[in-house]
């Protein structure tokens, strides 16, 4: 068994409206999966239905090998989540919580808790109730309780939202560490691309309950096309000494005032330079740039939404 | 199952329960020995221990609803039902623990605490004497009885109002669904009750249990 975690044409309809449709995505064990999409695309319904709090109107989950089915129960025990918001009994404290999750979990490991909160740096808040949390803290220990069991496969509802920047650095080395070192499987929601890109394996792209695309983060990397761009004080004498004088063709003059973007890579940013400046136009800034996983998911979108209009 | 009602007992605090006990013992002794001071009050012993019995009764249902409240619909409202049902355990077992606990915990509050009131009203007759002759052996025998039996259909009954509760995961629906089963069998008419007949108390105990089960029924189908 080498997938974690499939869903074949997964699709759910509330009152007639597609909330999701059509869904199908593959996640390998121990790979770190980045579920990226706006707002109501649909991300959280498909995770609920992953854990079988919703139940698919067409379509199959296959968690760990095994067909989910209404009374899968026994699946679950593989499996932690945080799904939506980290939800806990808000007068019990965070330990408490932890312990009522191990007893219905069925797991008895005494270590377990003490790990738990070590690994998301609760150790010293474990006896405060947890209506005394901050949003962070409780997403903290959201994924403690997803974790403390030891699942084979995380499913991580938006877990990096009201952490600060730090806390955001601390769960990425955490993610990385759970999916290199103990090998579990990841699914993790975000609207934070920047994030997604630094520790995502693979990312499906979701947007109006449609999956556009799931691609190796590989790939995307591997299209990622750099480019230089320079401002120039005149854009249309640089276009033409480009064209003329280094008999460049890939390249476009972006705003009349003078950015221009060179594709072609092949002729030193120096030679470049010179050139223009021999030539007697002048350039303000040179740079190398380099598409991001976020130029990309908005691409994908902004495609889609021109797709829709033009339907 | 027990492990399950155990975790339930774990998550949420039951001391308040005494307290209401407590409370609701003095108010329906005292409630009861103002009756019995009043000439046309009470008719005799046993009327004040059938009237003890019923007060106990409809304040136990009410709170049964409470209970419910607070252990199947706060859960929905507080989504910590998410959290339980992703939990690799049956549903239906899951919240049959809940019921299961409201049950008992209000039969044996109906059972103790009409215990304490007629046990009190014993010691206050005692000194003042409202009632000079204490009932003979047999009407305390069917008395007890008529306790036991009562508390179990009451426990029944008591859950009734989860189903209006379910519906639209209301807690007010909860409550006064509750307060309106209580007042259709315990409004007087005629001094008659529909509750004073105990067939129609076990018919209502047993509707209770069968509407309880109706009401989580299609826990695993449905969505959250």
């Amino acid at each position: 068994m080498t997938y974690a975690l499939r869903t074949h044409r997964l699709t759910k309809t509330y009152k007639g409206k597609e909330v999701v449709y059509d869904v199908s995505m593959n996640l390998k064990k121990g790979e770190i999966y980045g579920f990226l999409g706006p707002n109501g695309a649909g991300k959280t319904t498909v995770m609920k239905m992953i854990t079988n709090l919703v139940k698919p109107t067409a379509g199959e989950v296959e968690v760990l090998g095994e067909k989910l089915t209404p009374s899968s129960y026994e699946v679950l025990k593989r499996m932690g989540s945080i799904i939506e918001n980290p939800i806990f009994y808000e007068k019990l404290t965070a330990r408490e919580n932890l312990e009522l999750h191990c007893e219905y979990m069925g797991f008895y490991n005494k270590n377990a808790i003490d790990e738990a909160l070590r690994l998301v740096n609760l150790k010293n808040a474990d006896r405060k109730p947890v209506k005394e949390f901050s949003l962070g803290m409780k997403q903290r220990l959201g994924i403690a309780r997803a974790i403390a069991t030891k699942p084979e496969l995380l499913i991580l509802d938006e877990p990096i939202n009201g952490l600060d920047p730090v806390g955001i650095r601390e769960l990425r080395d955490l993610f990385l560490l759970l999916s290199r070192q103990y090998g579990i499987a990841l699914l993790i929601s975000s609207h934070i691309l920047g994030e997604m890109e630094q520790i995502a394996d693979t990312v499906g792209v979701i947007r109006d309950g449609r999956l556009l695309e799931e691609v190796p983060m590989e790939t995307i990397r591997g299209r990622q096309t750099d480019y230089i761009e320079l401002r120039a004080s005149d854009g249309a004498k640089a276009a033409f000494v480009l064209a003329n004088e280094l008999k460049l063709t890939n390249f476009r003059v972006m705003e009349e005032s003078g950015l221009v973007r060179i594709y072609d890579l092949r002729i030193p940013q120096r030679d470049i330079a010179q050139a223009l400046i021999l030539n007697g136009v002048s350039v303000d800034s040179f740079s190398r740039k380099s598409h991001s996983l976020e130029e990309y998911f908005m691409g994908l979108i902004k495609g889609g939404e021109s797709d829709a209009a033009s339907r | 199952m027990r492990h399950l009602v155990k975790l339930e007992l774990r998550k949420n605090s039951f001391r308040g329960v005494l307290w209401t006990a407590g409370i609701a013992v003095l108010a329906i002794l005292g409630f009861t020995l103002l009756l019995a001071a009043d000439p046309e009050g009470l008719g005799s012993y046993e009327e004040a221990i059938t009237v003890m019995g019923m007060l106990v009764r409809v304040t136990f249902v009410v709170h049964a609803s409470v209970l419910l409240s607070r252990l199947i619909v706060d859960e929905y409202r507080n989504k910590t039902i998410t959290v339980l049902f992703t939990y690799p355990i049956n549903r239906k077992k899951l919240l049959l623990a809940k019921l299961l606990l409201v049950g008992a915990l209000t039969f044996g509050l109906v059972v103790v605490c009409d215990l304490l009131v007629v046990a009190g009203f014993y010691l206050f007759n005692e000194k003042i004497q409202y009632f000079p002759e204490l009932p003979a052996a047999d009407v305390w025998r069917k008395q007890a009885i008529l306790l036991v039996v009562n508390a179990a259909a009451c426990s029944g009954m008591s859950l009734i109002p989860l189903f209006f509760g379910m519906i639209k995961k209301s807690v007010p629906t909860t409550i006064v669904s509750s307060i309106l089963i209580v007042a259709l069998l315990n409004s007087s008419n005629n001094g008659e009750t529909l509750g004073s007949n105990v067939s129609v108390s076990i018919a209502f105990g047993v509707v209770g249990v069968l509407v309880a089960l109706l009401a989580i029924r299609n826990v695993e189908r449905a969505d959250l």
